[in-house]
């Protein structure tokens, strides 16, 4: 039998787990500056704005910074990185296609280097890609939150308002975890993880 | 350590190669030709570069694809080695962030990376630039583009589905390569328009979102063909209209010939379609201007008033013009994949003598 000696065509990514940036503890958290990232996707608006209420309920002294991106499909960039540069927390939201979800990654990860804790949201089909984007940046641990992409076959970007204030304050106490909880229990839970976890919003769908 | 690519042995005939890359996701599932040590010698023997040496790092996976790594590629998509230059110059293009293939190779959108060669370099190779240059029959054509999405995928980290989540993808994600067809175009090259002498040889990458066909046999005077081109460049569903962008004009010879004759310079040509390649504010639906239009394009741009119409390019700078194509009344308009990205052009190294 012949044999053949090839190439193989591929090469391996480097990867990485630099550490998330440090949490307080939702005890030590006074009077929070929490930054509001919208990247500009439908109903990302409405979903954070539900979102500020939740948390203006936990924080009663909370402030907020709030930045819309440009376009969702490039990064925060500079303007938008001093804006929100003196938050304590940041929500990311929301990646809910290809090119703006590995943008909420890039710029999910921009802020933990920067120091602020950030929960990063995305919806279901592109949270394998996320994670795999993640890791490539050498920031394996980014916590992400995932949502399902679509109720009763709607997608996220396209559900009336009050649906989508339901679905914000079902995943709330996925984000405070997120932005509250110890760095190393964060990254013990996103690691490597690309599920869906806000059981609510699972039986919700 | 060698940075060279592993071999591997496999046992069996030819299409036991085959199916091995198949199975292990290796190729756009096509057949590859086998990247023998032989054959990927032949290939790094037209370059003069060292094989360990790294190009810049293709995302999503970041990995730097070394000139060994792209020539393996360029093997399996079936180059002959003298394309090889122009394949490393390309995917030096690709690699460039304003391209944005961070977003390209995960997007939704259907977009593909168009490969555009120009100079001597295009005839010596014969990369079609005439009649079909976007279809199939052209090796220089098929082999190029086929080897830098190779790249892409296979050191770039783009698989379909997993990575690359477009919702339908397109036939020009197989391979997108032309030449411009300067011989035949009454304008300056592209090449030239962006600053490089006429007997330079580049590559460009641009993203297209599609090839959509601009028929006009009809019209006489270059006012009436452009008024052809303003209705089918400005549409609510083109990417460029939500997104800006740069978008792409392939004006076929005979349509290129009839606006020059009428004085038209491409300056002209731009200007003219970016004043009347409009969208008018009302054909819009709400939400789209609320969330998209009004937060991509330039804020000079906003209006309430749904008579105003917003151009298909941010500025008529934006616009890119191009001549390529044989005998026939038809032209093609690319949207591109808007704001996040724009083409990037790039020097063809000489080959080695």
């Amino acid at each position: 039998m012949p044999t053949y000696v090839v190439f193989q065509p591929t090469m391996s990514s480097a990867g990485g787990a630099e550490p998330l940036a440090s949490r307080k503890g939702v005890d030590a958290i006074g009077s929070p500056h929490i930054g509001l990232l919208c990247n500009s996707k439908a109903n990302a608006d409405v979903f954070l704005a539900e979102i500020e209420q939740a948390l203006l309920r936990r924080f009663p002294a909370a402030t907020f910074s709030r930045h819309t991106k440009l376009t969702a499909s490039k990064a925060l960039g500079p303007v938008g990185e001093t804006e929100l540069r003196n938050c304590d927390m940041i929500v990311n939201a929301f990646g809910d296609c290809g090119s703006c979800s590995s943008w909420s990654v890039h710029d999910g990860i921009a802020l933990e280097r920067a120091g602020i804790p950030t929960a990063t949201v995305i919806t279901e089909p592109f949270a394998y890609k996320s994670r795999f984007e993640a890791e490539s940046l050498g920031f394996g641990d980014l916590p992400l939150v995932v949502l399902p992409h679509t109720w009763d076959k709607t997608p996220l970007g396209q559900l009336p308002d009050d649906a989508v204030r339901s679905i914000s304050a079902a995943v709330y106490p996925e984000v405070e975890f997120i932005v509250t909880a110890s760095a190393e229990d964060v990254a013990a839970a996103y690691r490597k993880n690309v599920d869906v976890r806000t059981d609510s919003l699972t039986a919700a769908r | 350590v060698s940075t060279l690519q592993p071999t591997l042995t496999i046992e069996g005939e030819a299409d036991d190669v085959l199916e091995y890359y198949m199975n292990h996701g290796w190729t756009d599932g096509l057949p590859v030709v086998s990247p023998t040590v032989e054959l990927v010698e032949r290939m790094l023997a037209a370059a003069d570069r060292d094989p360990e040496e790294t190009l810049p790092p293709l995302p999503p996976s970041r990995t730097a694809p070394t000139v060994h790594a792209v020539a393996v590629n360029a093997v399996m998509a079936g180059c002959r080695p003298e394309y090889f230059p122009v394949v490393l110059a390309a995917v030096e293009a690709v690699a460039d962030p304003v391209l944005d293939l961070y977003g390209l190779q995960a997007t939704t959108s259907p977009v593909a990376v168009l490969l555009m060669v120009n100079g001597p370099i295009a005839a010596r190779l014969q990369i079609n630039s005439m009649g079909n240059c976007l279809g199939p029959g052209f090796r220089a054509n098929a082999t190029i583009g086929r080897a830098v999405q190779l790249v892409a995928l296979n050191v770039g980290g783009g698989t379909p589905q997993t990575m690359d989540k477009a919702t339908h993808g397109q036939p020009g994600k197989f391979t997108l390569c032309f030449a411009e067809n300067e011989q035949d175009s009454p304008w300056e090259p592209w090449h030239v328009e962006h600053g490089f002498a006429l007997d330079a040889d580049t590559v460009t990458a641009i993203s297209v979102t599609g090839t959509q066909n601009v028929l006009d046999g009809c019209s006489k005077t270059a006012r009436e063909l452009l008024q052809t081109f303003a209705s089918s460049c400005a549409h609510v569903g083109a990417q460029n209209a939500q997104l800006g962008g740069w978008p792409l004009i392939i004006f076929s010879p005979e349509h290129a010939q009839i606006i020059a004759r009428d004085g038209y310079t491409k300056t002209d040509v731009k200007q003219a379609l970016y004043e009347q390649s409009r969208v008018p504010v009302h054909q819009y639906p709400a939400d789209m201007l609320r969330y998209k239009v009004f937060h991509n394009r330039p804020r000079k741009m906003w209006s309430d008033d749904p008579g105003v119409g917003l151009p298909f390019a941010d500025t008529a700078e934006d616009v890119n013009i191009v001549v390529a194509g044989g005998a026939g009344p038809h032209s093609v308009f690319c949207p591109s994949f808007g704001l996040p990205s724009s083409p990037v052009i790039r020097a063809i190294s000489a080959a080695r003598q």
